[in-house]
């Protein structure tokens, strides 16, 4: 992507492009099966003052602070983390100062790759797997994003837990099938209300 | 180059390009499109077997649907990711009248196409009044709106969660048997989606949506009602799409939300579009026609999955080396092999040929008129590869 002109919808475009390709690999190595992940904590619950509360989706919990925590850190003390900020405030200028733009995009989408990859795992932990799920994750994501701010590490950790909150609620007082209108339609509101914030 | 200083000899050259075509050639465009429908007409009772039917059917499905898009979302650059919300709209639409109201089939067309444009029109007028809503938060709006239709679609009793099912609803004798009854449709909606795209691309409308495309906030100041013709252009290609849901419906004969309200409808449409050229009319349904014989030929040698990955390859590589699309690279290879002086008159894409000097001359008229348009640098602009034809009609004129 460094190598070619590319506008930041263009790359929207192309990592669909991708997320199709990994979708039919994903398919034709694992088939479109349902699966899930067994591990030998995974049905391991506790029961804290009367909720139980799944092994698996603690380890995601504290998986989910902790790289919040991590990646607020490395923006906000480091070298690396400044020259990222200020890339992403005036590319042209934080350039003329002598930052690397392209080696430095290049590890910010490596980096956020892996994360995703870390997310991807702590969802196999709980949920079932199938290729077509990828696009279910898609909205919640967006919205997640969106809702907390875009360039705020911490703000989607919150938006996160108001959006599953609000899922969680949906699906107990209605039915499971209606949840992703929540995530969905809290996106569409963010976007309408507050477009300037994403661009 | 200032839009007062350019308009005139645009005009003028626009005046000489029209002379030199002659009055006829402003019809080439619709009359090759309906010759062409006409002639396809006849083939269903050539005796082909019926498995051609919905091959055929198949590609012009997919040519409205691709076409319609392109009419927001290619000329102005607006790409939404709604288009299977309002295909969808459509679909259901004409579904549940069939089902539950017991209409006949044909009666349900209108209906379909009404009920997409309404609400495109309801989501547009919404999503145009806010100005920060361009580009990827456009696309990531519209993608929203699809899954939250096909969340209280499948989740009330339009749908119910298992889908409708059509078995019972008689095809209409329009062909010898009932998949040529269907191609015939796809037919007159793919020929009256083309005329209505070239239409469009070469009116006062298209020249608005196209410089919107180039510079909106200019084109806002020019005067070009740039909310108003955004609305038009989605409300259109709304209810074309909404036709070609209506009549998918009856093909499908079982309709479920899954299979409409995805992304893959919309991702399907735009690399369509972006393979064929987004700034030509007939850009999509040169894409619709490659991509659906590719995937055909993938389905049909049973690799259906490496068809779907097919789809991401060419659209990454059509965005990486293509941007422009296949007709507006064929275009400038022609421009190039021939002079470009002698350009305007004949040529064998007619439709850039005839479009380029109307906008011109569109603009031209509207000169007298109280509130002018974006320069003719936006129609320049616009095409690559009438970049140096507009030039050359300057000099020449």
């Amino acid at each position: 992507m460094a190598r070619f002109q590319i506008t930041p919808f263009n790359s929207l475009l192309l990592t669909f492009g991708l997320t199709g390709i990994v979708e039919a690999l994903i398919q034709s190595i694992w088939t479109a099966d349902y699966r899930k992940l067994e591990s030998s904590y995974g049905d391991h619950t506790w029961k804290v003052a009367g909720l139980y509360v799944p092994l698996p989706e603690v380890i995601t919990l504290a998986l989910a602070a902790g790289l919040s925590l991590a990646v607020w850190g490395v923006l906000r003390y480091t070298d690396l983390g400044k020259a990222l900020r200020a890339s992403a405030e005036d590319a042209p200028i934080a350039a003329a100062f002598g930052i690397h733009q392209q080696r430095n995009a290049l590890l910010l989408a490596g980096t956020c790759s892996a994360l995703a990859s870390v997310a991807g795992v702590c969802l196999a932990l709980g949920f079932t797997l199938a290729p077509s799920q990828i696009y279910a994750w898609v909205g919640v994501v967006f919205a997640a994003v969106m809702l907390g701010g875009l360039g705020r590490p911490l703000a989607p950790l919150i938006a996160g837990i108001v959006i599953g909150v609000s899922e969680a609620v949906t699906m107990a007082v209605t039915a499971p099938s209606w949840a992703p209108l929540v995530s969905f339609t809290l996106l569409i509101a963010i976007l309408l209300l507050r477009p300037g914030r994403v661009a | 180059v200032t839009p007062a200083a350019s308009t005139v000899p645009a005009t003028e050259a626009g005046q000489v390009a029209t002379a030199a075509a002659g009055p006829s050639s402003a019809w080439r465009v619709p009359l090759a499109i309906v010759a062409v429908a006409v002639a396809l007409a006849f083939m269903p009772w050539l005796g082909l077997p019926a498995f051609y039917d919905s091959l055929l059917y198949l590609i012009l499905h997919w040519i409205v649907l691709a076409t319609s898009w392109n009419i927001l979302s290619g000329y102005t650059g607006y790409f939404s990711f709604g288009h299977g919300a309002f295909f969808g709209g459509g679909l259901y639409t004409s579904a549940t009248l069939m089902d539950k109201a017991g209409w006949p089939f044909l009666w349900t067309l209108p209906a379909a196409a009404l009920v997409a444009c309404m609400l495109g029109l309801v989501v547009g007028a919404i999503v145009f009044r806010v100005k920060g809503v361009r580009g990827e938060v456009f696309a990531l709006l519209t993608l929203a709106v699809t899954f939250v239709l096909g969340t209280v679609i499948v989740n009330t009793p339009i749908d119910g969660g298992n889908g409708v099912s059509l078995a019972g609803v008689a095809v209409p004798k329009i062909g010898p048997t009932p998949s040529s009854t269907f191609y015939l449709l796809a037919l007159a909606a793919a020929a009256l989606t083309l005329l209505v795209a070239w239409g469009i691309s070469v009116s006062k409308l298209g020249a608005g949506l196209f410089a919107i495309h180039d510079d909106e906030d200019a084109a806002e100041v020019m005067g070009v009602p740039t909310y108003r013709y955004k609305l038009i252009a989605l409300g259109i290609s709304c209810a074309l799409a909404g036709v070609a849901g209506g009549i998918h419906a009856l093909f499908l004969n079982y309709v479920t939300v899954g299979e409409v309200f995805t992304i893959a409808v919309p991702l399907t449409v735009v690399l369509m579009s972006i393979l064929g050229g987004t700034r030509h009319w007939a850009g999509p349904a040169v894409g619709a026609v490659a991509i659906t014989l590719l995937l055909y030929s993938f389905t049909a040698a049973d690799y259906a999955v490496a068809g779907k990955a097919m789809i991401g390859v060419i659209l990454i590589a059509a965005i990486l080396f293509m941007p422009d699309g296949i007709l507006p690279r064929l275009q400038r290879v022609w421009a190039r092999r021939r002079p470009a002086p002698a350009a305007p008159a004949p040529m064998p894409l007619p439709d850039t040929t005839t479009a380029a000097p109307r906008h011109m001359r569109s603009k031209g008229r509207c000169c007298c008129a109280p509130r002018p348009w974006p320069s003719p640098s936006a129609a320049c602009a616009r095409w690559p590869a009438s970049t140096s034809r507009c030039a050359a009609a300057r000099s020449w004129a």
